[in-house]
């Protein structure tokens, strides 16, 4: 099954096969080592549906993605599962990738929930951040609009807006 | 139940074609979750690819497709040209999965005259598959 013709020919027999005896059918694909599909972009433009199964080693060691990326007569999204030793459990909760918080997002959300007044050497004793970052935080905190300077130096004190 | 493909002559006005019951009676397996993700089931005539990694659970998740469609009263096979029946079996005996056919068929056009009693069948791989048709060999 390497010639461009013979791949056209088993996937026009056999989708045309399901389409006239109302049979459902699903072609395994082998992949290429870059992770694409082997073979030309005929088969996965002729079926209705594209599912991929992808192993996500950050969120388990057993955590799996069914995706459908492309669907003609339904929806495109993402579905955890569990590959457990009695087979595949599936989800049919859609997945939705939570956006990655870096360090210093978490330390402006704690600097925005402090109570009392907020300093520069208190962000250093709670927090323990550096002074240098505690300086950058404060910093964008104010140029975001979250924060305003009232003094100079390293007694200023920031109020909340 | 057939979609009766007709080619007509010229075009007619899309709101006078008439869509087959089978779009509204889709397969479902009985597993909440597995028709949830094929939208209430899996849709008649359809055809899909599915790819992964090598190990990461194509055979066993169509296996268990086949079962649940199985235990719900469909039709189905499952057609291997990579695992012999025997080691198929053995896998199936591991996932505890008694009733999805099994078989070694490679050849399209005896794929094709399969479907005609099938309602799912699924084509392990389709770089394994191996045409034999007067037409198509020297």
């Amino acid at each position: 099954m390497n010639s461009r013709g013979l791949e056209k020919y088993a996937c026009d027999t056999l989708t045309s096969a399901a389409k006239v005896n109302n049979c459902s059918i699903f072609f395994i694909m082998h992949l290429t080592k870059d992770g694409k599909m082997k073979g030309g972009t005929l088969v996965p433009h002729s079926v209705d549906c594209n599912i991929q199964l992808m192993h996500e080693p950050e969120m388990g060691d057993h955590a799996l993605t069914v995706s459908f990326y492309k669907n003609r007569f339904g929806a495109t999204n993402d579905y955890p599962a569990e590959m457990t030793a009695s087979g595949i459990k599936f989800s049919g909760d859609v997945f939705v990738p939570q956006p990655k918080r870096s360090e210093k997002d978490k330390h402006k959300d704690a600097v925005l929930e402090m109570k009392q007044t907020i300093t520069k050497t208190k962000l250093i004793n709670t927090l323990g951040v550096s002074s240098g970052k505690a300086y950058i935080i404060l910093k964008d905190l104010c140029d975001e609009g979250k924060l305003a300077k009232v003094g100079r130096g390293p007694s200023a004190t920031f109020m909340k807006l | 139940m057939k979609l009766n493909i007709t080619k007509s002559k010229g075009f007619t006005k899309v709101g006078k074609v008439k869509i087959p019951d089978s779009f509204y009676n889709r397969f479902k397996t009985g597993d909440d979750d597995i028709d949830k993700m094929f939208g209430d089931g899996i849709l008649p005539g359809c055809a899909f690819t599915i790819t992964a990694q090598a190990g990461t659970g194509k055979t066993t998740m169509m296996l268990q497709i086949m079962e649940a469609l199985e235990a719900a009263g469909y039709q189905t096979g499952y057609t291997s040209g990579e695992e012999d029946v025997t080691q198929l079996a053995f896998t199936c005996k591991r996932l505890n999965i008694k009733e999805a056919g099994v078989a070694n068929m490679t050849d399209v056009d005896e794929i094709a005259d399969a479907m005609k009693t099938l309602d799912v069948i699924v084509i392990d791989s389709f770089q394994a598959l191996s045409i034999t048709s007067p037409f198509m060999v020297k």
